[in-house]
């Protein structure tokens, strides 16, 4: 019942039910008063005055006795005088008791008097009538007899009027004393009682309120920290309870929402690992601490692993490939993204056919940064190594082919050139020597393709050793010295120190000739062509620098690729146009990295890197 | 009458037959002309040439097998042999050597030079 109630009229009712007992416990003081105030009306005005009208009864009685020995003695008129004096103020104090009776048996008493004091009076009246006749001892003997017994009967009378009301007084006396003190006890305990009832009901009142308020305090609290299972269990109809209703509604919607929010999670969720899983390639997910996080089902078939297996688990421990280890690490540590260099190819032996994958590692980092992941993706590159192989292999069949025609060709031409076969004439000369350069070429380039094929399909053997850099730059110079002197040009080497370099001695010097020789072609008179060689860092700086025509802007960053030549240059040109091609191979080979600085007009340094003696 | 050299070409592409052959005999040379490995070593027992020009490739029998062949027997071992190929990898020149040839060609070669090299071994 009360639980239905508004807070506002619980509070409201808590203080009418204290008002009350404060109404009540003021109530029973007063009544507590009015009854100690009747006691006090007893004594001070219904006995007090009874006792005062019996005592002046008996005063004016005994004066009138005296009167009455007066009489006899003779001075009559002055006792008639006393007496109707104190008759008066007899039967004054007499009609004021009659008038203020209030105890039981006073009215007989009262009575009883009226009737003797008359008698009284009348043996008063016997006596004076005696008195005319002279005889004074009859009058003695009358009012001995008579008058004197009957005064003292009134008197007796009027003392037990006096002695009834002081009786009375203190019987009233007493009965106020125990109302008073009856009053003190019944007051404390009344009130005590009260304030026992007004704490109980304000704790009471108070819990009402303050209870499902902790509660509620306890679940907001709860809901706060992230448990939206709650619900309030507050089921009074009051503000709170009304709060509580709204909170659970809350937590509900947001529970809803969370619900909702969850499930689109989980729908995102699917559809990633979906893609991740339909990628045909095989591709794991590492955290920094190289857990493995996921692994999609061409990753799994490849290491023939199982994805409950491996989820958590150190890469090492499950994947055991320390190449594609190695390179996780390596990202994990420079932060670069690392995929597409040759070095990164991979090769997996299964069921007796050979597999080739070029791993692609890439670092992802959350948007506060603290979260690494890498991701490897395994291109498998097989079929691409194939065809690649095919070309190699194509190429290479292709060369031998040209050759033996070229062999001919090119002898039987010098042969006659040579004239041993019979005189030609200059035309026939002209021409043969045309035919004999563009088979020299044609020669040429067929050595370049092989090269290149060679070093494509990886069958070239560099062997390294530790070799001066000096004696690389003499044996790259030697073949030019000549063709320079003719040509005016100046060929230096730099002086160096005894500096060294970890190379193959032919396949650099190759690299150097192929150089020097392009710079040749694009140098006149009065040009020079100087080899430098510089240590920088862990590497070593080799460049070749000519003070030549130079190479445009446009043609720079292609001049290493196939077949390239720089435009409006190809009648001078007699190169394969692979040179540069095979020289890029041969450095990379080696580990370093070959590039082009030029300036049209001013010249052209190439320069390339070599490691440092081991 | 002098006696001129013998020379044995080894060698199953017929224009190189032709160009060589002209540049033999235009130097004074007599000269047979072989196409496969089981008529050069034939060829080798019966005719006695002063030189053989041996090339690598050549049907039924490779170049390295007559080689071979010849320098295991002691009645053409003393016959001096230039082996020919276009292919100028190093571990087939080393394999000739080690086989006893006496000289690695690689094709193609100027035909003053072949003269040179022909020369010094008579």
């Amino acid at each position: 019942m009360i639980k239905n109630l508004s807070l506002k009229t619980k509070i409201l009712l808590g203080y009418i039910v204290i008002i009350l007992i404060t109404i009540g416990v003021a109530l029973w003081s007063i009544n507590n008063f009015m009854t100690l105030n009747e006691a006090i009306h007893d004594i001070m005005v219904e006995n007090y005055r009874s006792v005062i009208a019996a005592e002046n009864m008996v005063e004016s009685l005994e004066r009138q006795d005296s009167a009455e020995l007066i009489f006899i003695f003779g001075q009559k008129e002055r006792a008639l005088n006393i007496f109707r004096e104190n008759q008066m103020q007899f039967m004054k104090y007499l009609s004021r008791a009659e008038d203020n009776i209030t105890i039981s048996g006073e009215e007989k008493i009262i009575n009883n008097i009226n009737k003797d004091y008359q008698v009284y009076l009348d043996k008063f009246w016997n006596l004076r009538q005696l008195s005319n006749q002279d005889n004074l001892q009859k009058i003695q003997d009358y009012y001995l007899q008579e008058s004197m017994l009957q005064f003292q009967t009134v008197k007796n009378e009027a003392r037990k009027l006096l002695m009834i009301n002081q009786e009375h007084m203190k019987k009233s006396q007493q009965k106020a004393n125990n109302n008073a003190s009856q009053a003190i006890y019944s007051t404390i305990v009344f009130s005590v009682l009260a304030v026992i009832l007004a704490i109980v009901l304000g704790i009471y009142i108070s819990n009402l309120i303050i209870r499902p308020t902790k509660r509620l305090t306890e679940i907001v609290k709860e809901v706060a920290d992230g448990d939206l299972e709650q619900i309030i269990e507050i089921d009074t109809k009051d503000e709170i309870g009304e709060l509580a209703a709204e909170f659970n509604s809350m937590t509900q919607r947001l529970r809803e929402y969370e619900e909702m929010n969850v499930s689109k999670l989980i729908a995102e969720k699917n559809k990633s690992e979906g893609i991740v899983k339909s990628i045909s390639s095989p591709l794991l997910v590492t955290d920094d601490d190289n857990k493995i996080l996921l692994i999609n089902p061409r990753a799994e078939k490849l290491f023939k692993l199982e994805e409950e297996d491996v989820l958590g688990n150190h890469f090492l421990e499950t994947v055991k490939e320390e190449r594609i280890f190695n390179l996780i690490t390596e990202t994990l540590n420079s932060g670069s993204e690392q995929s597409g260099k040759d070095s990164r190819v991979i090769k997996f032996e299964q069921k007796n056919e050979e597999l080739y994958f070029r791993v692609s590692t890439t670092l992802v980092k959350d948007k506060s940064g603290d979260t690494k992941l890498v991701v490897t993706l395994l291109d498998d590159i097989t079929h691409l190594k194939e065809v690649d192989e095919m070309k190699s292999e194509f190429v290479s069949m292709v060369s031998h082919e040209f050759r033996t025609p070229l062999t001919s060709m090119n002898m039987g031409i010098s042969m006659l050139l040579e004239g041993n076969i019979g005189e030609v004439n200059d035309n026939q000369q002209e021409l043969l020597e045309v035919a004999k350069e563009d088979c020299e070429r044609l020669n040429n380039l067929v050595d370049d393709l092989l090269d290149l094929s060679k070093i494509e399909s990886g069958e070239i053997n560099l062997e390294f050793d530790n070799i001066q850099v000096e004696k690389i730059f003499e044996a790259s110079i030697k073949p030019f010295v000549d063709q320079a002197k003719n040509k005016g040009v100046e060929l230096v080497a730099d002086n160096i120190d005894d500096l060294a370099v970890h190379a193959d001695l032919n396949k650099i010097t190759w690299v150097i000739t192929n150089l020097i020789g392009n710079a040749l072609r694009y140098t006149n008179s009065g040009d020079q062509i100087k080899l430098l060689a510089e240590k920088k860092g862990h590497k070593v700086h080799i460049s070749v620098t000519d003070t030549g025509e130079g190479i445009p802007k446009e043609y720079q960053h292609k001049i290493f690729d196939k077949f390239v030549r720089v435009g409006g240059d190809k009648d001078k040109d007699t190169g394969s146009g692979l040179g540069l091609a095979i020289s890029k191979e041969m450095i990379e080979a080696h580990g370093g990295r070959i590039w082009v600085e030029s300036e049209v007009g001013e010249g052209t340094t190439f320069t390339f890197t070599l490691k440092l003696p081991k | 009458m002098v006696e001129l050299n013998k020379i044995l070409v080894v060698e199953d592409s017929k224009n190189i037959v032709t160009v060589l052959k002209i540049c033999l005999t235009n130097a004074g040379y007599e000269v047979k002309i072989v196409s496969d490995g089981v008529d050069a070593v034939d060829t080798a027992f019966d005719w006695e040439p002063d030189l053989i020009l041996l090339d690598i490739k050549i049907p039924k029998m490779n170049g390295f097998l007559v080689c071979e062949t010849l320098k295991k027997d002691e009645s053409t071992a003393q016959i001096p042999i230039l082996m020919m190929s276009a292919k100028a990898e190093e571990e087939d020149i080393k394999k000739a050597y080690d086989l006893g040839a006496d000289d690695y060609i690689i094709k193609p070669v100027e035909p003053s030079k072949l003269l040179e090299k022909i020369a010094s071994y008579l």
